[in-house]
């Protein structure tokens, strides 16, 4: 009996077991031919081929480490749910090749953990919203909160800071957002792939293609203390001089004791040293009372202006302090001789300039010491040094793209080149025959003034693989305010080349009406300073409208979407003086273009950056659905990120984009006969590759943060949006056809739109408990009355056999 | 079959005890999810403003795991209890027949438990424009797991004549099968630093845990009372084992075939696999292996009963 059990046993065990490895088979199999069906309304947890394809690709394994606060502010409770989500999406995705760590860092440890990752450039967030009064108690006490990823690969890391997931509306500060973690996850992954490691100094400086100048702005005065800091930085300079040999020239240019230049300075909060004493560093210089003068005078100077500019030089000079005024900071005795105090600032300005390119640096008050300096230097120069693409820019003819000043243009320029570190190429075809070939993205303002030949140049070199962001400005308006009195703002269209409309007819682009108001055209009441100061100033304003309802879905919002500029949208197509009183409307407010009628928002702040509009990309996340509901500013609001825009427009989801498939070798009607250009030179075979369009709005390259600093006399649109887009735009180009296929995606749930009042919240509560009860009862109801019925079929059938 | 399986639904909305677990079901499922959500650090669901289900989704396996053994607990116990075992066990009937019929009936039963929740989608619906393909995927997570936990639930009412006995035994496994999946950090930890620990733990566990269900099955209580022995000794004695006495090489080889079985783990993890679903992403391997343990415990379901039947 015992055996008979026993061996059942055995036999069960058995087949269980056999079971197991049967169904363990299914699920390896379920998981090497794995289906997945992604729900989500815009698929966002579904990897762009573009990402997958960089995954398989990457030879190192990539490391990403999340650092988030334990208890974050209450508005982002779910934010280390939603980046886990990414990530394991991503590590998923990867085969191994992307591992992810979540490092919460209790609010305890927030202070020691903020100063242990800076080494990392890991950094808190400060941007702490609330809405409504709880989560502003629960907020309290929290200042900062850490929400970063450290990505490693080969060796090296770079840090995303501030990785949120709901952004207010008039938030367009948040660059990093869930939705966009594979974007910038990926693109770290690229830039770190492709950063070069930077070779030892002297090899650096022998290597150079191009000459070094170095060119050394230092006052005569420094600080108390750190007195030497100018002839320690004279030191490092002439290290580099030696080493670099004939490649390096040096000159050093001495301010005068108290003169005031325009370079940046570094303020002190001590004075600086007389260069007399300077010789005797050990002992410091006492401040007087007069230098507070001066100083409470220069700290009531706007930024970036001299301290000392309109000041009484006697008197930002200093006189003679008695002895014993104020003893010196070390205790030691008060010199004999009475003491020239210095002015609170000091000039250490370096600018290293090489192949036309410079880096400039002011501050070296926390490089103590020769080789701090040197390695300071060191770093810039491989700033300056290392390879960089080149962005061609081509503007009409007498406004030269890279030169300060010299056209509307210019500020983007500038920036370009400048603070984003790409070698800026003017390109003329007037002169130069064709567009050279180590330029990675050529940029053309004003397309529709190019000539056949320019276009010539242009088409050419598109089909060799090249790639060509176009910002076309198709009509223009005068809507100076004596223009506006009326309400009726007149459009003019842009002169346009019909051969320009012709080539990209062809290539299926059509263009919608925009239109552009030249700076200085168009003037809004901005106010500027604060609390009394401030006043009501008009401010030349770039701006750009779109025109008719049909163009609302279209590249032209798109692009305006894409620098987060505000939009106009419609008001109502019939306005009268009674209707625009109701609506509380002057006429300044409205345009009226294409027989509809605009309002403009530029004060509005609470508008969304993505209005209601047809715009394709636009998610059920982001969406208001009606503006009733938007209790103004306390209500967040998701909206996608700069990046996945300008992603998706490259990647072909909007009409102005042509990959040059199927595209043939351009023609020009002027293109001689016997194949040879306007110089007499055979014109090269042109070797046909996918090149990339990208033709929009200029209206793209203004943002609506316009104005850099209220304490500048000259207000002036701060471009940080329009440059965001030319960065963007350049990056993908420059970085691959990976990254222009991450796709546009939400990365949370959508947030409830409209106020939550007390009632509701009773109400639906009430309804959610109550809902079993009704089911019940309703199951209950049915299934009585069933057996009611059956109880009456079966009371009929059995009469019915009775009584035949 | 259907005939068991309406007998079954009967009985289940024939009771007070059944409308008792759905209103209890809800009642908990929303008092968590809306004013308290645990899972989510605690809050209102309202002022959290986060116009998904989430919460409800994110405390569903611990809910069901406490509440639906409650579902299951009478299947075979009740008709034990009542003398009505016999009774099915004799019906001309394959016995798969009469297990499958009324594993059936408890997750209709279930699928009305998750429909007296539904008012929570319509709450979304009325505050804002809910993206529907994760609420899609959570209750159809939801669905799986919690059939699964029935199947679960099912085998071990069969085994026993008791039914709070088989609910806290339900209960309890049910809750081992969704903590499991918490253990992940754990597992990777042993796999680090006591690579062949893990080894023989995966090798082992699954063994010792089929041996006990067969021995619980075929009610031998000394080869179950064996098997426990032996594998709590492997288990244990892989410890004792020193990672000096291999070479540096050995030991990071032994590691790297550990990191599978921190794989492997990953993928038999009821949790990752239902958070998966849950949040809007329907893998075929989810729900193949969702679908495994509903296999694996009804075909043990029906082989101790027939052990029950025959034997």
């Amino acid at each position: 009996m015992v055996n008979r059990k026993r061996n059942y046993t055995l036999f069960l065990f058995l087949y269980a077991a056999l079971l197991v490895l049967a169904l363990g088979t299914f699920n390896y199999l379920g998981m090497e031919y794995r289906l997945r069906l992604d729900l989500t309304a815009d698929r966002r947890f579904t990897l762009s081929e573009g990402t997958r394809a960089l995954l398989d690709k990457l030879p190192d394994p990539v490391q990403i480490t999340y650092y988030v606060s334990a208890e974050p502010p209450p508005s982002r409770v779910n934010l280390e749910r939603d980046v886990r989500d990414k990530l394991e999406e991503l590590a998923t995705a990867s085969a191994g090749k992307l591992s992810y760590a979540v490092v919460r860092i209790p609010q305890s440890e927030i202070a020691t953990k903020a100063e242990d990752l800076k080494k990392d450039e890991i950094s808190m967030t400060q941007d702490v919203q609330t809405t409504g009064e709880d989560e502003a108690k629960a907020a309290i006490g929290i200042s900062g909160y850490f929400s970063s990823l450290l990505v490693r690969y080969g060796g090296q890391k770079t840090a995303i800071n501030g990785v949120i997931n709901v952004v207010t509306k008039d938030d367009a500060s948040a660059q990093h957002r869930v939705e966009s973690i594979e974007f910038d996850v990926m693109f770290a992954v690229l830039k770190l792939k492709s950063r070069q490691t930077k070779p030892p100094l002297k090899q650096l400086l022998r290597n150079m293609k191009n000459p070094l100048q170095i060119n050394f702005y230092r006052s005569e005065q420094m600080p108390a203390s750190y007195p030497e800091v100018g002839s320690n930085i004279e030191k490092a300079i002439e290290r580099l001089r030696e080493l670099g040999g004939q490649k390096v020239s040096a000159s050093t240019q001495t301010i005068p004791w108290g003169s005031f230049v325009r370079l940046p300075f570094v303020e002190t909060s001590e004075p600086t040293v007389d260069p007399a004493q300077a010789k005797s560093p050990s002992q410091p210089v006492p401040g007087t009372d007069g230098d507070k003068d001066a100083a409470n005078e220069s700290s009531e100077k706007p930024a970036g202006t001299p301290p000392g500019e309109g000041i009484d030089p006697e008197k930002q000079q200093g006189g003679v302090t008695p002895p014993g005024e104020a003893p010196p900071a070390d205790g030691t005795s008060p010199p004999d001789k009475p003491v020239r105090r210095g002015p609170r600032f000091y000039y250490t300005h370096i600018e290293l300039i090489s192949g036309g390119i410079m880096t400039v640096m002011s501050d070296f008050s926390a490089d103590r010491g020769v080789d701090a300096i040197v390695n300071r230097l060191e770093q810039d120069l491989w700033t300056l040094l290392q390879p960089r693409a080149v962005l061609g820019v081509i503007a009409p003819e007498g406004q030269n793209p890279m030169r300060a000043g010299a056209s509307s243009y210019s500020e983007v320029s500038q920036y370009i080149t400048g603070a984003l570190q790409y070698v800026g190429r003017e390109i003329n075809l007037k002169q130069s025959k064709s567009i050279p070939n180590d330029v990675a993205v050529l940029i053309v303002f004003e397309p529709h003034l190019l000539s056949e030949r320019e276009l010539y140049e242009i088409d050419r070199y598109l089909c060799s693989g090249g790639n060509v962001v176009m910002l076309y400005q198709g009509y223009s308006a005068d809507m100076r305010i004596g223009r506006m009195d009326t309400g009726e703002i007149s459009l003019r269209p842009s002169e346009v080349k019909p051969h320009f409309l012709d080539w990209a007819k062809r290539l299926g682009i059509s263009f919608g009406s925009d239109l552009l108001i030249q700076p200085g055209g168009y003037f809004m009441q901005a106010v500027s300073g604060f609390g009394r100061q401030s006043q009501k100033q008009p401010v030349s304003l770039p701006l750009a409208a779109n025109v008719g309802p049909e163009d609302t879905d279209r590249a032209s919002v798109f692009s305006r979407a894409l620098s987060g500029m505000p939009l106009p949208f419609p008001v109502e197509l019939n306005l009268d003086e009674t209707r625009l009183s109701e609506l509380k409307l002057q006429r300044q407010d409205i345009i009226r273009l294409s027989g509809n009628i605009y309002r403009f928002l530029f004060e509005d702040r609470n508008m969304p950056r993505v209005p209601r509009v047809g715009l394709t990309l636009e998610s059920r996340a982001e969406r208001e659905d009606d503006a009733e509901k938007t209790p103004g500013k306390d209500v967040r609001l998701q909206r996608l990120g700069r990046q996945p825009l300008i992603a998706a427009s490259l990647s072909g989801a909007f009409e102005s984009y042509w990959a040059g498939k199927d595209k043939l070798v351009p023609r020009w009607e002027g293109e001689p006969a016997d194949n040879k250009d306007v110089g007499g030179q055979p014109v090269p075979e042109l070797k046909v590759r996918p090149g990339r369009l990208i033709v929009t709005s200029v209206a793209a390259s203004f943002n609506s943060d316009y104005f850099e600093s209220w304490q500048e006399k000259d207000i002036r649109p701060i471009l940080s949006g329009g440059i965001a887009f030319y960065r963007n735009v350049a990056e993908a180009s420059i970085y691959g056809e990976e990254l222009i296929s991450l796709r546009a995606k939400t990365g949370a749930a959508p947030r409830i739109t409209g106020g939550v009042t007390q009632a509701d919240r009773l109400t639906w509560f009430v309804i959610c408990l109550g809902g079993a009860p009704a089911l019940l009862l309703l199951a209950g109801f049915l299934r009585g009355a069933y057996r009611a019925k059956a109880r009456e079929e079966y009371r009929l059938k059995i009469e019915g056999t009775d009584n035949p | 079959m259907i005939a068991i399986y309406r007998r079954e639904l009967s009985a289940f909305f024939g009771s007070l005890v059944g409308f008792g677990i759905i209103g209890a079901f809800v009642v908990i499922m929303m008092l968590l999810s809306v004013l308290l959500d645990p899972m989510g650090g605690g809050g209102d669901w309202f002022k959290r403003g986060e116009l998904s289900m989430r919460t409800f989704f994110g405390i569903f396996p611990w809910v069901a795991a406490v509440v639906l053994p409650a579902v299951s607990m009478k299947l075979w116990s009740e008709d034990r209890r009542q003398a009505t075992f016999e009774l099915l066990m004799t019906l001309p009937l394959p016995t798969w027949q009469v297990a499958v019929g009324k594993y059936l009936a408890a997750v209709t039963f279930f699928a009305a438990m998750l429909g007296a929740t539904l008012a929570f989608p319509f709450m979304l619906i009325r505050f804002g424009t809910p993206d529907w393909g994760p609420v899609l995927g959570g209750y159809l997570a939801c669905f799986i797991l919690g059939s699964a936990f029935i199947a679960v639930g099912a085998f071990v009412s069969g085994l026993s004549d008791n039914q709070a006995l088989s609910f806290f035994l339900s209960m309890l496994l049910c809750l081992g099968i969704v903590g499991a999946g918490e253990l992940r950090p754990l597992v990777g930890e042993v796999a680090r630093t006591a690579p062949l620990a893990a080894l023989v733990h995966a090798l082992t566990i699954p063994l010792l845990l089929l041996a006990f269900l067969a021995a619980a099955v075929g009610r031998d209580r000394a080869l179950g009372s064996t098997a426990f022995v032996l594998g709590l000794a492997a288990n244990s004695g892989a410890y004792l084992w020193s990672a000096e006495s291999m070479s540096k090489e050995q030991f990071g080889a032994l590691q790297g075939a550990a990191q599978h079985v921190v794989t492997g783990f990953s993928q038999a993890s009821v949790l990752e696999h239902f958070k998966e679903i849950e949040r809007g992403i329907v893998n075929t391997n989810g729900l193949v292996f969702f679908a495994s343990i509903v296999v694996l415990f009804v075909v043990l379901n029906v082989m101790s009963l027939e052990s029950r039947r025959y034997g």
